[in-house]
Order: structure tokens, then C-alpha cells, then sequence
């Protein structure tokens, strides 16, 4: 069982890993191995979902034989990758451990955060477990929705189709997550009631990771551990990853894209493969919930908003060009999936042009949404945000960032947070009972991207402890 | 001025890393808490001895009479969709939209209401729960 559950889940992996390597042959330090490797990671389970997915469409319920036959699919794709010629040497080995070269002082602090950092993610990881088996089946939504959904496609056999019948609640829900369920219970053999739990303890963990080594791909391993521990420290973003539920591996995703665009932005937009990659990414988010389609639009909004502040208005067509690139394989999927699911969205179903419109002009729903997004926030990341204030206060803005790179963050976390706020306006829903049900969980999409972004602004403390004439390369 | 800026980043780093621990560390006690408050698994456990009963059933219908405890939010009844999820490969379906089931689960707390749904229907009671949830069959056709 665990022999097959390992097999499931490298073998997609590996293929992941070297075909981001064909995307992106320049690695930037110990950190990027890190980072690439959680990417690759999520990339994995997204992509093993679509294939679990069309095997359903095309062969019917997986046998073992479908499974072998996936496995080494991926196996030949991972080799097929790995001979393509790169420029540079790329190398698995995952050595994070080493600290950046900075001096004696500075690395004592590095040494020390790491030492808690360390600590917190044991905690951390310990604490979803619990929740996890206490808990193992998850909250509502996982046995509504997701759990749900996955044991259909696993038990229904030749009539699967039936778990997108209307009688499900949100049957028109994408199927990364029931999909990878329904994947692994496939290659173990049996629908072990720890499969959601695991996958869930995945996501919430590599979008800790991934926030860790993305922010220090860019500022250095001690900036990237304080956005690591800020994030570990979010109560309320552990325990809803913690619940089974998709708005972590969302986040995980969205985070995952504006990583990759920053890479992007950082290297001069040298690596054009970069924004193919952004493209999977964005649309494995769209592939876990409803709101990662709004993402998707979000993402070329942002590029082309960005190509046009940086003059590279040439550039526009090409980068959402490129994008497009990633994105239509799994649109086509996504909309073949909507095919065998009739049911509308409950969010537009029987909505008219006319209450559309009566309500985007009704002001007091303006107030109420703003509000709650504060209010919310504030619930969410309570100290975070006085860490946060605290810390742009004391330690102000690193001027060693290009302004693209954070532009391209700030435009997509705003975008989203604009898409989110007119929904909001034009929901059909009681405003003040969506709002108190939902606006925390929106933010949990975007948390750990506002921290990346944070973490990219701001100056760094433990540099900051170096006296001045001592710097070294962090 | 000198001071403050040998204070303040380690102040910071001290702060983040003292917090951050501490809110894992609630977070590690509320987990432990949870289990005090095990809400979706009692809503599992009140429906998962209907499962021996619908072994060999493909599709059965689902009548709630019990709106005092029913959890309702975005216009999904937790009750029906924990039925769902426990008898999944079997199809719980609203009986109200599809009268044709053979087997009907009904879930109520009050006897009369029940009592006043099996006479209208003629439904024969196949086994009570006793814990509101009672599972019936209907004659051939439905209603």
C-alpha cells in the first residue's frame, strides 16, 4: 500500500521536476532547489489529477494495469526531459541547510532563526496531524464536496459520471483535489480514510516551504524563515489546511504562480519558459476551485498590466502568448470536465441583467463588503499585521528589489482582491452572511502571496544586525 | 540613534520568532481541544448505521422533517450531504425531485410529522434508527 501511495506520488514528480528544468535550465543557489522542488511537487499532483481524470474519460475506472502504465508514462517523460540539452547543469540535490554567506554575526541570527523556525514547523505540522485525526474525514466542505466527490469517482466505477449529478452540492467544483484523492485510492487499492488527510498535510506544509524558499530565492534564507514563521504562526490558515478543504492548495498554487512571474520579472525576462510555467500553475489553480479561474484572468490582466508600466507594451501579446502556452491544456480539460457536470454555478444561476445591475449601485453593499474584509483580515493575521506595520515602520523598504518584481505581486494580489470584492457586490446571497462565511477564506487564497509580497519589500533584519562595512553577499 | 539601530532588527527577529512560536503552540492546544468538539464526525456516526441496510441499493430517496436541527449554509443541508458521503456508492437523492426511489430515508425528530408522511405515502417501515432516522419502502411507482 505505502509502496504504491510513494510510487504515485514520485513518479509524477520526477516528471514535473525535469520538465521544469527544460522550462527554466537556470537555477539561482540552494534555495531555487527548494523552491523548484515544491513547485514541482504541486505541478504533480495537479497534472496527475488531469491524467487520472482523462483515464476516467477515455479508459473508465483505473485498473492496476492503468496504474503501471501511468507510472512509467511519467517515468519516460521525466527521463525525456532530463536529455534535453540545457544550458546549465541542473542538480537534484536539495541542500538548503547551508546558510547564505554573510558574516559571523549575521549568521548566528540566521542559525538561531532557522533553530526556531524548525521548531515552529514541527509544531506546526504536528499540530495539523492532530487536527487531521481527530478529525480525519475533515470539516463540512471536505465531506460535502471534496471527500465526497472523490469517493464517488472511486466507488461509482463505469458510473462515475454520476458524482457530477446536481444532487451533489457544488458539482460544478473542478477536480484537482477529488481527483488526486480518487488517484491514490485507485493505486493503493482501497479508500483508505487517511488519503485526504495526507494530501491535505502536503499542501499546507509545501506552501509553508514554498513561502520560505521563494522569499529567500529572492532576499536571502533569514528573510525567507521570518515569512515562513509569520505564516506557520497564521492559526487560522493551519487549521483550514488542516480541515481538508481546497482553499490551502489554492493558495498554494497562487502562490506558486507569482513566484514563478516574479522569477520571471527578477531575471530580466530572460527565461520566456518561466511564463509557460506561470500558465500551468495559474491554471492548476483554476483546476482546484472555482475562484482559481477568476486567478487565471487575474494573472494576464496582471502581465499585461505590467508589461504596460515597464514599456513593454511590444511585449504584451507575446507574454500572455506564453501564458496561454500553459494555461489551454488544462482549460480544455476544465471545460471538458464542465461537460459531463451540468449544474450552473450558484453564484450566477438565475441571476438577471437587472439585479446585476441594481445591486453593483447599491452603496451600502460597498460599505458592508469593505468592512468585512477588514474585519476579516484583521481576524485572520491579527499580529501578523502588527509584525507586519512594525516591521515596514522600523525596517522600511529594501531598495536592492526592482520595482517590477513587486509590481507584478502587488497587481495580482490587488486584482484578486478587486474580482473577490465584485462578487461580493453582485452575490445573490445574503451580503452580511456570505461575507461572515467566506471573506476569511478568500484571504487564506491570498495570505501567503501578501506575505511574499511583504517579504520582497521589506528590509532585511538579520543584514540589519551587521554593522555597516561588514556586508557580505547574503 | 546608533542604539536604536542595533535594537530594532533584533527586536523584530526576537519578536517574529517568540510569536511565531506561540501561536503554533496554541494552535498545537486547540488541536488537542478538538476532539471535545468533533462535529462532522457525530453528524457521520448518527447516519452510518443505515449502511448494512442499503448494501445492495443503487439509489435511494431522502426526506428531512426535522428543520429544528437541520444546518443548512449556501444552500446545502449538512445532514443530506453527510448521508451522502457515508453511503456513497449508493445515490441519495431528494425524494421531493425523485419520488420514483424504492427506498426512502427519512429524518426527523418529530414522531407526528413522520407518523402523518408514512400514512399520506403508504410507506412500509423498514427499520427505525432511533435516532430520527427511519428507512422505509414505497410501493412500486412511487407516489
Amino acid at each position: 500500500m505505502i509502496f504504491w501511495l510513494i510510487v504515485s506520488v514520485i513518479a509524477p514528480w520526477f516528471a514535473s521536476h525535469q520538465m521544469i528544468a527544460c522550462f527554466h535550465a537556470k537555477r539561482g543557489g540552494k534555495a531555487s532547489v527548494v523552491l523548484w522542488s515544491l513547485v514541482a511537487l504541486g505541478l504533480s499532483i495537479s497534472l496527475s489529477s488531469c491524467t487520472y481524470f482523462l483515464g476516467l474519460l477515455i479508459l473508465g475506472k483505473p485498473t492496476l494495469t492503468y496504474c503501471v502504465f501511468e507510472t512509467l508514462a511519467f517515468i519516460v517523460v521525466g527521463i525525456a526531459c532530463y536529455l534535453v540539452p540545457k544550458n546549465e547543469k541542473s542538480s537534484l540535490a536539495i541542500s538548503l541547510l547551508r546558510l547564505p554567506e554573510l558574516t559571523r554575526s549575521a549568521n548566528n541570527y540566521a542559525k538561531y532563526l532557522l533553530g526556531v523556525f524548525a521548531i515552529s514547523l514541527i509544531l506546526g505540522l504536528l499540530g495539523v496531524m492532530i487536527f487531521t485525526a481527530n478529525e480525519p474525514n475533515g470539516q463540512y466542505d471536505a465531506i460535502a464536496i471534496w471527500s465526497l466527490r472523490a469517493r464517488s469517482l472511486f466507488r461509482l466505477e463505469s458510473e462515475w459520471r454520476n458524482a457530477f449529478l446536481p444532487d451533489f452540492w457544488h458539482s460544478d467544483y473542478p477536480l484537482l483535489i477529488s481527483g488526486s484523492i480518487a488517484r491514490y485510492w485507485s493505486y493503493i487499492g482501497s479508500d483508505a480514510i487517511w488519503i485526504p488527510p495526507f494530501v491535505a498535510v502536503v499542501f499546507t506544509i509545501a506552501t509553508v516551504g514554498l513561502l520560505t524558499a521563494g522569499v529567500s530565492r529572492f532576499r536571502g534564507l533569514s528573510q525567507g524563515l521570518l515569512g515562513g514563521l509569520l505564516l506557520l504562526g497564521t492559526y487560522k490558515f493551519m487549521r483550514n489546511g488542516a480541515m481538508l478543504n481546497a482553499d490551502v492548495p489554492l493558495s498554494f498554487y497562487i502562490l506558486a504562480t507569482i513566484v514563478i512571474i516574479s522569477v520571471y520579472d527578477s531575471g530580466r525576462w530572460t527565461a520566456p519558459g518561466l511564463l509557460v510555467l506561470a500558465g500551468v500553475s495559474a491554471a492548476s489553480a483554476a483546476w482546484t476551485k472555482n475562484e482559481g479561474m477568476l486567478f487565471l484572468v487575474t494573472v494576464l490582466a496582471s502581465r499585461t498590466l505590467v508589461c504596460w508600466i515597464n514599456h513593454r507594451r511590444r511585449k504584451i501579446l507575446r507574454e500572455i502568448g506564453l501564458c496561454l502556452v500553459g494555461v489551454v491544456p488544462l482549460l480544455i480539460l476544465i471545460l471538458s470536465f464542465r461537460y459531463p457536470s451540468p449544474t450552473g454555478n450558484d453564484l450566477f444561476v438565475g441571476q438577471t441583467w437587472g439585479t446585476i445591475k441594481s445591486r453593483l449601485f447599491d452603496f451600502s453593499r460597498v460599505g458592508l463588503i469593505v468592512y468585512g474584509f477588514v474585519e476579516h483580515l484583521w481576524y485572520l493575521g491579527t499580529m501578523s499585521l502588527v509584525v507586519a506595520a512594525l516591521a515596514v515602520t522600523f525596517l522600511g523598504y529594501s531598495p536592492s528589489r526592482a520595482p517590477h518584481t513587486i509590481a507584478g505581486v502587488v497587481s495580482v494580489v490587488l486584482l484578486m482582491i478587486a474580482g473577490y470584492f465584485l462578487v461580493y457586490l453582485v452575490t445573490p446571497w445574503d451580503l452580511a452572511f456570505h461575507l461572515f462565511h467566506s471573506t476569511d477564506r478568500l484571504l487564506i487564497h491570498l495570505w501567503p502571496s501578501m506575505l511574499f509580497g511583504l517579504f520582497l519589500y521589506l528590509g532585511d533584519p538579520v543584514a540589519a544586525t551587521v554593522p555597516q562595512g561588514q556586508e557580505t553577499n547574503g | 540613534m546608533k542604539s536604536l539601530r542595533f535594537f530594532v532588527p533584533r527586536f523584530v527577529i526576537v519578536f517574529i520568532c517568540l510569536w511565531g512560536l506561540a501561536i503554533v503552540r496554541l494552535g498545537l492546544v486547540a488541536a488537542l481541544r478538538f476532539s471535545l468538539r468533533q462535529d462532522v464526525s457525530s453528524l457521520l456516526d448518527r447516519v452510518t448505521p443505515l449502511k448494512p441496510w442499503l448494501k445492495d441499493e443503487k439509489i435511494v430517496g431522502y426526506v428531512e422533517k426535522d428543520e429544528k436541527h437541520k444546518i443548512v449554509a449556501f444552500g446545502n443541508d449538512h445532514h443530506f450531504s453527510a448521508l451522502q458521503y457515508v453511503l456513497s456508492p449508493v445515490l441519495v437523492r431528494h425524494y421531493e425531485k425523485h419520488p420514483d426511489c424504492p427506498l426512502v430515508i427519512v429524518d426527523s425528530d418529530d414522531p407526528s410529522a413522520l407518523q402523518s408522511l408514512v400514512n399520506e405515502r403508504g410507506w412500509t417501515l423498514i427499520v427505525d434508527l432511533g435516532n430520527g432516522i427511519n428507512l422505509y419502502r414505497q410501493a412500486a411507482g412511487g407516489r
